[in-house]
């Protein structure tokens, strides 16, 4: 049974990234003007230099063979020389800069939960009290300001004004470090800023789920039956409600990769911090399609992999779920 | 008469709401300030009228820009840009994922299926990394953004009418008047839509925040109008010409803020419009 639900899901996986691929492939075909100008960015090119895009892209052949080689070319890894750091191939600016992205989103994520557990848990058990209020509007206010002026006011405050964290990167250039600790160290203070920030503009959707969850939950027999078994207010809170609370918590985690990896393009463009979102905003202002659009799989692949891996993660958590087909 | 009373309980329901009148308010303020910008505001939108970087005094409130312009004149006429398009792009998402919603929901079967894996498909790719690559391919311009936007944000929309489409498609007064030999589209425009405007509307509301928010991040990006300029386009060039080096605060914060009152505005309308539709809904 639950084989095939694997199968299943590996499946839609694949389907998503084929999409994906489709997509990529088909933007810049479906734009205004011939792709030649298109990849040429806008510089006028001779007759010879059109000619050799032309065979070095491929564009001679018909759309379906052009789709084939594209197809072949990614499943080997292969996505284009940068233009911008021509001949570097687009594979390793993108394998240099996905571990920063994934070190911020993944701490960001976890911190997310965490803030919105327990802002969601407070709010709940005060539901339509003064904490509840605040803490709801709180959250309100942080999902209605744009992410990237969050940064711009944390960079300016905590960077340019108090001094007390880097002003950009992922780590002092040309540092030397003494140990591995001092390394860390220097690691961690860069990641501050850009982590905090993509935590404040994104932790409101785990409280408010969590709290609507168990104001419903409160209620059940249990939560009354361990509060009049005596048991202390946290631990019917933590053990007895908010863990069965928590799924819903769990399915959004799986969707809000996509929002994470958006908001990574705001964060590591304001920072700059060097993830596939720098590389990304640098490559729509060097009009460097290849790497642009290299960028754009590799967020899909991020979304699709995290996706599978917390939809896996969950059915193993909840067993109940495989009767259910 | 009768529909009449009924909008006016509503509204009753939705006044009595603090957050919802404030918002409300907030969203008026912007509107009339857009409207009178020419009389509000002291100097032209990209007037040099001051030296560069001057900090905030009577003769600019919110000091200058980089080139000398006025923060607060440009920022009057910015709320122009941002609004527009949020509320374009709002109406273009609407019109698209009603249209979706409905025709899913009502024909049901191969149509449904078809359409609802196309919006599952749109709502697992990354938005944002979607639309920039669209919008670097199509050239910086305020339809650039109403067009990548509505690409990709109809279909939340879409998945919420058809579901509520389906609960109404099974509800007896349709069944009625099928029998009365009403046609399928008749059926649409007559009984489903009515019943799913309440929907539409606190939804509508929601995604002029999700527009205007959408316009200023992309914008920020360096994918707007340089000559349209937008709060997101401001932001833009604040952090391309080094407004923090030069501790211009009154360049950032301002633009900010106003996204930020503005979405918020709109959030607390549909928060409070969703609340007291989807109640009216449940008690009847």
């Amino acid at each position: 049974m639950s084989g095939h639900w694997l199968i299943r899901r590996i499946a839609t996986s694949a389907l998503v990234l084929f999409v994906a691929l489709a997509v990529n492939f088909a933007i810049p075909r479906l734009m205004p003007g011939s792709p030649v100008d298109l990849l040429a960015g806008g510089a006028k090119l001779s007759t010879e230099a059109r000619e050799a895009l032309v065979t070095r892209f491929g564009l001679d052949a018909s759309l379906g063979e052009q789709f084939w080689r594209y197809l072949l070319g990614a499943a080997q890894g292969d996505l284009g020389l940068s233009f911008a750091y021509f001949p570097r191939p687009v594979r390793e600016l993108v394998a240099q800069a996905l571990p920063w992205t994934l070190l911020v989103i993944l701490s960001s994520l976890v911190l997310q939960v965490l803030i919105g557990y327990f802002a969601g848990v407070a709010s709940a058990w005060n539901a339509g009290s003064r904490t509840d209020t605040v803490l709801s509007t709180v959250s309100l206010v942080f999902f209605s300001t744009p992410l990237f002026w969050v940064a711009m006011v944390l960079l300016y405050v905590f960077g340019f004004q108090l001094g007390w964290l880097p002003l950009g990167g992922a780590y002092t250039i040309g540092a030397a470090y003494t140990s591995l600790f001092a390394r860390v160290g220097d690691i961690v203070s860069h990641a501050v800023l850009p982590v905090v920030s993509l935590t404040l503009a994104q932790y409101a959707a785990y409280q408010l789920i969590l709290r609507n969850n168990l104001i419903g939950v409160r209620k059940e027999q249990y939560v009354l039956i361990a509060e009049a078994k005596g048991l202390s207010d946290a631990k019917v809170k933590h053990k007895h409600a908010a863990r069965n609370a928590l799924l819903p918590v769990v399915t959004f985690l799986g969707l809000s990769f996509a929002m994470s990896v958006g908001g990574a393009v705001f964060v590591e463009s304001v920072f700059s911090y060097p993830g596939i979102g720098k590389l990304m905003y640098d490559s729509v202002v060097s009009r460097d399609y290849p790497t642009l659009q290299g960028c754009f799989l590799v967020f899909a692949l991020v979304v699709v992999a995290g996706n599978f891996l917390v939809d896996v993660a969950y059915r193993f958590l909840d067993p109940r779920i495989q009767y259910a087909s | 008469m009768k529909r009449q009373e009924k909008w006016l309980r509503l509204w009753r329901r939705f006044s009595r709401r603090k957050t919802a009148v404030f918002g409300l308010c907030v969203v008026g303020v912007f509107i009339v300030a857009t409207l009178l910008a020419p009389v509000i505001v002291p100097y032209g939108p990209s007037d040099r009228a001051g030296e560069p970087f001057e900090a905030p005094s009577s003769s600019h409130w919110l000091g200058t820009n980089d080139i000398g312009v006025d923060v607060f004149s440009e920022l009057v006429y910015a709320s122009r840009i941002s609004l527009l398009v949020g509320l374009v792009a709002a109406g273009v998402i609407v019109l698209v994922g009603t249209t979706v919603g409905l025709i899913a929901g009502y024909f049901g079967g191969y149509v449904d299926e078809a359409l609802m894996r196309v919006t599952d498909l749109v709502l697992i790719l990354p938005r944002l990394p979607l639309m920039i690559v669209m919008a670097a391919y199509l050239g910086p311009s305020i339809w650039t953004i109403v067009l990548v936007y509505s690409v990709v944000g109809w279909a939340s929309l879409a998945r919420q009418i058809r579901a509520q489409v389906l609960s109404i498609r099974e509800s007896s007064f349709i069944e009625a008047s099928r029998a009365l030999g009403a046609g399928k589209g008749q059926i649409i425009t007559d009984h489903v839509l009515p019943n799913v405007i309440g929907i539409v509307l606190a939804n509508g509301v929601m995604e002029i925040m999700f527009a205007i928010l959408a316009e200023s991040g992309l914008s920020f990006l360096g994918l707007g109008d340089p000559t349209h300029k937008s709060w997101g386009v401001m932001l833009y060039f604040a952090q391309l010409q080094g407004a923090f080096l030069r501790g211009a605060w009154w360049w950032i914060f301002p633009p900010g803020l106003c996204i930020a009152a503005l979405a918020c505005a709109f959030n607390f309308v549909g928060t409070a419009l969703n609340d007291v539709l989807s109640f009216s809904e449940a008690r009847q």
